[in-house]
């Protein structure tokens, strides 16, 4: 809430900073401007602002079972921040995640797909940094995960592995609005951190570009064009809207880390932008998921208001669940009404894991848009006591609502639920970085596990 | 498809069996609205009607989109504090099919019994108020599917089912 | 009794709205702190589902019912004032309704979260009515601030809650912390009809959120504030409660405090409670906080008959359960001449509140005009229904009367007199054994020349809107905003509490409720019991 409250009061006040900035700064004003837009088209805020009135000033904490992790002060302060960095200085700790001193960034930092970053947005984001950010002088706290996550030159070998070092170029094929589209999805708004699955060492894999992933309590689904699995039966509003809103009426709605992404970058950006990103997209090639049927067009208006109103024993615990809680709000047909979605052709309970609507009832939704914050309360353990819900409960009213109104194959176990509610403690941005730490874990034993054995002939 | 309904009212009375019942009925009841929308509906009550609970209730209350799973329901608490309901209901429907009568305005107007009349307004009741019975026997059967909400819909909300966050300030509709 | 040993810096009974605030501050301050809870703890959902299936449902719409079901549990040993629970010895009926559950009465409260103003402090000095506060308004002013943080109040800035159409009043330090919900249309239109006429609407500064607040999403005009909330967008007390609880507090819920156990040199030792099952459990502590509501805290007190205290616990002046105060009123049903649509939106905002304050309350009290804000469609259709209203015509006229039945209702400000009481019933007995509350209540002659002033107002507010007046309630309508019956005064001889809320018999003992009230004005208290909490938990922490 703290960083919806700063972002809200910062992002306005930008021009006003930058002007003030300017006038003793190097860089011309639509440098600075060009700069800053990058600097929302990347998210930097996201992470690196924690407190209210200290854009930019790190220690955002990330908690995570391995310890906690502060994102770091990209000020222009010398002492705390990257005021010494040089250019070249800077652009090496974007594109390759290496500090000026040697050390190696967590991948909490989406540097592999940073690097693509052209050299013109890389100037115009250092100088936005330079000379429109305000220096704070404040220290983040720091990071000091335990071994083998302390080892940040680990992170040498997974770079080899999967870093491009390689810039974002036009290609002779593409048009430029699907070129832009593919420099905004894959490079600035680093699309696939999420989307893309994961191989064995975490590592993209490969013709599986955006095709759907698991983000801790919440998947990430599939956004290529594949008509079943994918979101080739949106329309280009749809999507324009989802970017801009987080709402696709009667379709999807932003929660999570994507409610984080719109909040903090996509509905900042120009409407060209937003044409552009969907022209890529549709570009893409498809990937075919599991899905056999497309997750925005199951279910119906309905339910069991009429049959079980009134009873008041041996009543079904998902639908009571579903109406002393979902209903209040949804509509006892599930119709929704205003801002409250339906639950019905909505791609939360028509997807092909019921991840997304578990997380849903467990952390709620929040996502400030256009300074009006959209808040569903979650029940899980960070909700009001008189708002918990049982793993019991919550595994019914997931049931009966992906029966009732979703994708009728999906089934949770109370055990599901449970996994759930660990994971989804996370902070949820959080969760791309530790499936890439999970990866460089990997790297580690194997490497261990490879000196030991070499050790071992040699004796 | 009226046989149908009177096999689901006689089985409904069974209290026990009434949440199975509910959703089979709305399914059956379903069926019954699509066959009645496709021949288009007549509000006219024929003789072998005239125990039909769902449809004594159209006439009655004038409204052709009732839910059958409810008319199973109302008609299964009626009997309950009533025992001699299904025979009332009988009485009436022979009323409403002798007499033609093709609203309650109609009915009204006739001289109707007031055994009759009270029958009448017992089903209605139990439709637009969603309870049936009174004081400690009262029975609550429908809140937000009540019929006496109907006429306000798009002005109030049904209590407790809000209409989204500070939903509300324009002037209501004529 | 068990030997578990039970042992707070902070002992606290009551977990309502004040002392879940007693409970909250101290254990945020890292005292430790038990909270004791006569009720059970329930979840939001079971009571909205058990008020959805409930066929007689209590409302504001249908005052007359209050008493024939709440979705609140009765409990045997916190049995519900929805029930015959109160023994009435007259002449007037009491009927106040409070809840026995965790979060206590704010549950179900119309959320109205009102400031005294100044000279509700000074009744007796400036009109010879009643008596003063041992505290001014600029002494309470910062703590309604931090009250209305607290709780979470949206309200409309720079309103004058004088009722004279001026500035910002009384006056304020801090905005309100969330900005004011918007007008519905009935709340729009009737106060274009009413200025001209000299009647300055005043919306009221209530509980809900009107921006995402902790926990609480935005209110979405449910129309159900009162008997319970079901999004929870409205304060109630079990976020404190909650807020204690993740600082460490013990929430003991289905524990009935029956005796509170003092010392030779009039320190409170203990306090006593029992357990559903009957068993008895004595917790000690360094500072014991009652708040267990203007009922139950003078019945509490009058129970425990110690050696020490042999007439109650803080009862040397023989004032414990005297002064019951409520603001009781009147009401009047109209038919608008045009459509109003009243209930849309939450239950309660728009009033008029010229006789807040002025030198005619030398001869009468202040009172509050309020609009009732409730969708009124089950009332007017089983009245039609009753009628025989059929067909057509009774969905035309269920319509039509919705759009346009208008329920006025006026509180006054009552005083403080000590033949209004709340004493033990000698004869009646919940399932603990315990003596249920018994209460003595009637109306003055200020009163009834409060009833006759407002009645002039309503008749006059009828005829400027062209309405025909259906109804006028005249017989003292229980406002449920009871409170004096541990007054606050200066002189132990005659008042139960010092200005800080802590007893004059008791070094150790506070106690935090619309009880300590010194004069009870027209407004609906739990902000000023609220903030007269704050007060008490900044005492105690710094004295710990």
């Amino acid at each position: 809430m703290k960083r919806i409250a700063t972002l809200l009061a910062v992002l306005p006040l930008m021009p006003i900073a930058a002007a003030a900035w300017a006038a003793d700064m190097p860089g011309s004003s639509d440098l600075i401007e060009k700069g800053r837009q990058v600097a929302v088209a990347a998210d930097c805020a996201a992470c690196h602002t924690a407190s209210e009135g200290r854009p930019f000033a790190g220690g955002y904490p990330l908690q995570t079972p391995l310890g906690t992790i502060y994102s770091t002060n990209i000020t222009p302060s010398v002492k705390n921040g990257i005021g010494a960095y040089d250019e070249a200085a800077f652009a090496r700790a974007v594109r390759e995640g290496v500090k000026p001193d040697g050390t190696h960034l967590y991948p909490a930092m989406p540097y592999p797909a940073y690097s693509g970053i052209t050299d013109a947005d890389l100037h115009a984001l250092y100088v936005y940094f330079k000379s429109a950010v305000a220096p704070e002088d404040v220290s983040p706290p720091k990071t000091d995960l335990g071994f083998p996550f302390n080892i940040r030159a680990s992170m040498i070998l997974w770079n080899m592995l999967y870093l491009p070092y390689q810039r974002f170029a036009p290609t002779a094929e593409e048009t430029p609005q699907i070129a832009r589209g593919r420099y905004l999805v894959d490079t600035l708004e680093h699309c696939g951190t999420c989307h893309t699955p994961r191989g064995l060492m975490m590592g993209p894999q490969s013709g599986k570009d955006l095709g759907g992933a698991q983000l801790g309590a919440w998947v990430a689904p599939n956004i290529t064009p594949d008509l079943l699995s994918g979101i080739g039966t949106w329309s280009d509003e749809a999507l324009a809207s989802y970017l801009k809103t987080g709402v696709a009426a009667h379709l999807a709605q932003a929660a999570g880390p994507m409610g984080e992404v719109v909040e903090h970058s996509t509905q900042y950006l120009p409407d060209g932008d937003i044409q552009a990103m969907i022209a890529y997209l549709r570009h893409v090639p498809s990937v075919k998921g599991q899905a056999v049927h497309p997750r925005s067009e199951y279910g119906a208006q309905g339910g069991d208001e009429a049959s079980l109103r009134g009873l008041t024993s041996n009543v079904d615990l998902g639908w009571k669940t579903f109406s002393g809680v979902c209903a209040t709000c949804h509509q006892v047909s599930g119709q929704g009404r205003n801002q409250y979605p339906a639950l019905f052709h909505n791609t939360v309970t028509g997807a092909d894991s019921p991840d997304n609507l578990v997380a849903t009832i467990l952390f709620g939704v929040r996502r400030t848009v256009d300074g009006q914050t959209h808040y569903m309360p979650g029940f899980g353990d960070a909700a009001a006591w008189t708002d918990q819900l049982s793993d019991a409960q919550i595994t019914a009213v997931a049931n009966y609502v992906f029966k009732q109104y979703g994708n009728p194959s999906m089934h949770v176990s109370a055990s599901d639920v449970a996994k759930e509610r660990n994971r989804g403690s996370l902070a949820s941005s959080m969760q791309k970085f530790l499936s890439i730490l999970g990866g460089v874990f990997a790297l580690v034993v194997i490497v261990g596990l490879f000196a030991l054995l070499l050790r071992r002939k040699r004796a | 498809m009226i046989r149908l309904s009177k096999s689901l009212t006689r089985s409904s009375v069974m209290p026990e069996r009434r949440v199975m019942l509910g959703r089979r009925s709305m399914l059956l009841g379903c069926g019954v609205a699509g066959l009645l929308g496709a021949a288009g509906y007549s509000s006219v009550l024929y003789a072998s009607d005239q125990t039909d609970f769902l449809k004594v209730s159209s006439i009655l209350t004038g409204k052709d989109d009732l839910d059958p799973t409810l008319a199973a329901r109302y008609e299964a608490s009626l009997t309950r504090h009533q025992a001699d309901f299904p025979k009332r209901l009988n009485i009436l429907g022979h009323i409403i099919a002798q007499g033609s009568y093709k609203d309650v305005e109609s009915l009204f107007a006739s001289s109707l019994m007031p055994s009759d009349r009270e029958t009448a307004m017992s089903i209605i009741s139990a439709w637009y108020l969603g309870v049936v019975g009174e004081a400690d026997q009262a029975e609550l059967i429908a809140f937000s599917d009540a019929l006496m909400y109907q006429p306000c819909t798009d002005v109030l909300v049904v209590p407790s089912y809000g209409a989204g966050p500070l939903a509300w300030g324009e002037k209501p509709p004529v | 009794m068990t030997s578990e040993k039970l042992h707070a810096d902070v002992v606290v009974v009551g977990s309502g709205v004040s002392g879940g605030l007693v409970g909250s501050l101290a254990a945020r301050a890292g005292k430790s702190v038990i909270i004791l809870e006569a009720g059970p703890r329930v979840k939001r959902h079971d009571i909205v589902e058990t008020y959805r299936n409930a066929p007689v449902k209590l409302s504001l719409a249908n005052m007359k019912l209050q008493g024939a079901g709440s979705p609140y549990p009765s409990m045997p040993y916190a049995p519900s004032t929805y029930g015959d629970y109160l023994e009435q010895l007259g002449p007037v009926p009491f009927k106040t309704s409070y809840l026995r559950v965790v979060g206590g009465t704010t549950w179900h409260f119309g959320s109205a979260l009102w400031r005294l103003i100044p000279n509700d402090f000074r009744l007796q000095t400036l009109y010879g009515r009643g008596r003063d506060w041992p505290i001014s308004y600029a002494d309470l002013e910062p703590y309604y601030c931090r009250a209305e943080e607290e709780l979470g109040v949206s309200g409309v800035d720079g309103q004058d809650e004088g009722g004279n159409g001026g500035g910002t009043f009384p006056p304020r330090s801090k905005p309100f912390p969330m900005s004011g919900l918007p007008a519905p249309y009935f709340f729009q239109r009737l106060p274009e009809q009413l200025l001209p006429a000299g009647y300055h609407p005043v919306l009221e500064p209530n509980g809900r959120a009107t921006r995402p607040y902790g926990q609480r999403p935005v209110c979405a005009g449910n129309n159900n504030c009162n008997p319970v909330c079901p999004i929870g967008a409205k304060y109630d007390g079990t976020r404190h409660v909650d807020q204690a609880e993740a600082h460490g507090a013990t929430i003991l819920p289905n524990s009935v405090v029956y005796r509170i156990e003092d010392d030779a040199s009039g320190q409170i030792v203990a306090v006593w409670f029992k357990k559903p099952d009957g068993t008895e459990h004595r917790v000690t502590g360094k500072y014991f906080v009652i708040a267990a509501h203007a009922v139950e805290t003078p019945k509490l007190l009058l129970m425990s008959q110690t050696r020490h205290s042999p007439n109650g616990i803080a009862n040397s002046s023989d004032q414990v359960g005297r002064n019951l105060m409520d603001t009781s009123g009147i009401s009047m049903g109209m038919m608008a001449a045009e459509d109003m649509w009243p209930g849309q939106g939450p239950t309660e905002l728009l009033v008029y509140l010229n006789a807040r304050d002025g030198e005619f309350r030398k001869n009468y009290p202040q009172y509050k005009t309020k609009l009732r804000n409730v969708v009124p469609t089950s009332q007017i259709a089983s009245g039609l229904l009753s009628k025989g209203v059929v067909g057509k015509e009774l969905d035309k006229q269920i319509r039509l009367q919705s759009a346009r039945s208008i329920r006025w209702a006026v509180d006054f400000e009552m005083l403080p007199l000590p033949t209004n009481r709340v004493i033990l019933s000698a004869e009646k007995k919940d399932a603990l054994g315990l003596p249920v509350p018994a209460i003595q209540f009637d109306i003055d002659d200020y009163w009834k020349a409060g009833r006759e002033a407002a009645q002039i107002d309503l008749k006059r507010i009828a005829g400027v809107l062209g309405g025909e007046v259906t109804k006028f309630g005249l017989k003292p309508e229980n406002r449920q905003h009871p409170s004096g019956t541990t007054i606050m005064g200066s002189d132990p001889k005659n008042s139960v509490v010092d200005e800080w809320c802590r007893a004059h018999d008791h070094k150790n003992l506070f106690i935090a409720g619309t009880s300590v009230m010194s004069s009870s004005s027209c407004m609906n208290p739990t902000l000023t019991a609220a903030a007269l909490s704050i007060r008490i938990a900044d005492t105690i922490i710094s004295e710990i």
